[in-house]
């Protein structure tokens, strides 16, 4: 049942120990919660489950499959993808493109089939074409595939970035802060879009900071503060709890 | 009229090389000045081979099979770092390469080089003087510049874009981002084959000079002057420098200035667009 286990992960940077034996399961179609001051290691526990870092000790298992050492293409190809809390978009692609870019489909991605069979290709770029298209479509982005990605508001990019991560076809999303910096009125789309990924199936762990916002989405919550988990539980019970209160509110954090 | 058409087929090869300079400068963003030594191991290639009474159509595409596998390897390093420093690696595998050229005699020629290479013939048509050259030099450009046309516009020419825009992104989409580099370094490599075959077969006669330090930057310089990342570019660049290059041959000055002078107004030209149109003629910015 459960399909992402973290085991006794450690990752120091220098003197800074940004995860501390941390270990957490999750399990399939649940929608859980990072949260936790600046700095508390909720981007770093994503880097670790998306390979952009290795702990040095503790495992990370997906589907039963050690994955610790495994390439990052290998963890997207096995259904884990990631949103970056600095968007990362190909600003100077249009948003049609950034989505064809990471469609799971390998098919025209090679250079010998690009010259040698032109026609073969221009068939693959239409169907994906399609495939990014219907993407955008439904992350409310239809009206927007040509425009370039540098140019579209701020709430439209993050939104871009989730059909992004979409076309990998992971079953794992990961998303960093995909709330934070937006307006109310994208802020609610980005909330709808999050309980539409959540019919959809996904299995979902977000970064968020907003308390209200975690009551709306997260069937759980993980608990970070300077690179320990702190505490693993339901909504409710986390915002609760005092002693965490006490630790995300005297930071002087903003919401 | 043989002096025109002269002009036109060595700005056809050399139109070959820059489109093999592009895909590494515009394409990939790793600066190299070792294209013309590449183009040597493929003229070397074609020539040795011919001699040896290899068809040209074979001794063609073994120059562009090696000249695909030297490119991959001695951009390897590069390809798998962020490529700042490839203009310093790049400029070793040139000087290896001259020095390789010089030394191994006898296979080489040293530094008198190779003369008499055989006349193209192709299903029994002889390609014997410019008149009949042009139609293939014209036909390998043509057939050039068509890959790289399609190259661009495929799934995997967005992904290359990508690549240049942010990498990390495209790791995170789960692309492997170096076997599309080695792709591209292949292509690439393929094509300075190609101008090498080509050029020891036009001219005839080939030596280390022909494809040292110089002609690189040269190279570099008419990508530059008519614009990277683009196809266009890749084209009016060696056009333009090789036209100037002709007038310069025209005027009337002292035989002894005209190849400093060439230098110099070279420099001056790539200084000049570095500075006010680094995109240049028909290019985008690196
Ligand atoms: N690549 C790195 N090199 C050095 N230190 C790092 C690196 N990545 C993270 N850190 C440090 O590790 C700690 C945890 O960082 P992390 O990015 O995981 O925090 P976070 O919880 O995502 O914070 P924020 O809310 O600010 O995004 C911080 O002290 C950070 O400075
Ligand atoms: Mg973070």
């Amino acid at each position: 049942m459960t399909n992402l286990t973290v085991s006794n992960v450690t990752k120091r940077f220098g003197g800074i120990v940004a995860l501390n034996d941390c270990s957490f399961s999750i399990d399939p179609r649940r929608t859980t919660c990072v949260v936790g001051p600046n700095g508390a290691g909720k981007t770093s526990i994503f880097n670790v489950i998306t390979g952009f870092i290795t702990p040095e000790t503790g495992t990370v298992a997906f589907q039963g499959r050690d994955i610790t050492r495994a390439n990052r293409h290998e963890r997207v190809r096995q259904g884990i993808a990631r949103t970056f809390q600095n968007l990362k978009l190909f600003e100077d692609l249009s948003a049609l493109d950034n989505v064809l870019v990471c469609l799971k489909d390998e098919a025209g991605n090679d250079p010998l089939t690009a010259m040698f069979r032109p026609f073969h290709t221009a068939a693959v770029l239409r169907r994906k074409k399609a495939e990014a298209a219907a993407l955008l479509v439904q992350v409310g982005l239809g009206h927007k595939t040509d425009a370039l990605a540098g140019s579209l508001s701020y709430g439209q990019k993050k939104l871009l970035c989730i059909a992004r991560v979409l076309a990998t076809g992971a079953e794992l999303v990961l998303l960093d802060e995909p709330t934070s910096g937006l307006a109310a009125g994208a802020l609610d789309t980005m909330v709808e879009m999050i309980h539409a990924l959540k019919r959809q199936g996904k299995t979902l762990l977000i970064v968020e900071h907003n308390t209200q916002i975690v009551q709306r989405i997260a069937d759980e919550v993980l608990f970070f503060h300077r690179g320990h988990l702190m505490a693993q539980g339901t909504p409710d019970a986390i915002i609760a709890d005092e002693e965490l209160g006490r630790i995300y509110f005297g930071k002087g954090e903003v919401h | 009229m043989n002096y025109f058409l002269s002009f036109v087929i060595l700005a056809e090869i050399f139109s070959i090389l820059a489109v093999s300079t592009n895909l590494l400068m515009g394409i990939i963003g790793i600066f190299s000045v070792a294209q013309a030594a590449i183009m040597g191991v493929g003229a070397y290639t074609t020539a040795i081979l011919m001699m040896a009474g290899t068809p040209f159509p074979l001794a063609m595409l073994a120059a562009v099979a090696v000249c695909a596998a030297i490119n991959v390897l001695s951009s390897l390093p590069a390809l798998r770092l962020a490529g700042d420093y490839f203009i310093i690696t790049s400029f070793g595998t040139q000087l290896v390469a001259t020095a390789v050229f010089i030394n191994w005699q006898d296979l080489t020629g040293g530094a008198s080089g190779l003369s008499g290479i055989p006349v193209v013939e192709i299903a029994g048509a002889g390609f014997p003087t410019a008149r009949e050259f042009i139609v293939l030099s014209s036909l390998c450009l043509i057939l050039v510049a068509a890959g790289f046309w399609l190259l661009m516009r495929s799934p995997y020419g967005r992904l290359l874009h990508a690549i240049r825009e942010n990498e990390v992104a495209v790791v995170a989409a789960g692309r492997r981002v170096l076997r599309a580099k080695v792709g591209v370094s292949a292509v690439s490599g393929a094509c300075a084959g190609i101008a090498g075959a080509l050029y020891a077969t036009y001219i005839s006669f080939i030596d280390p000079m022909s494809f040292d330090i110089h002609v690189s930057v040269l190279v570099v310089t008419m990508l530059v002057v008519g614009g990277a990342r683009t196809l266009a570019g890749s084209i009016i660049g060696p056009f333009l420098l090789m036209a100037i290059a002709q007038l310069l041959a025209v005027v009337d000055i002292p035989s002894t200035i005209v190849g400093p002078a060439r230098q110099l107004i070279y420099g001056v030209i790539l200084i000049a667009f570095m500075l006010w149109r680094p995109q240049g003629i028909a290019g985008k910015r690196l």
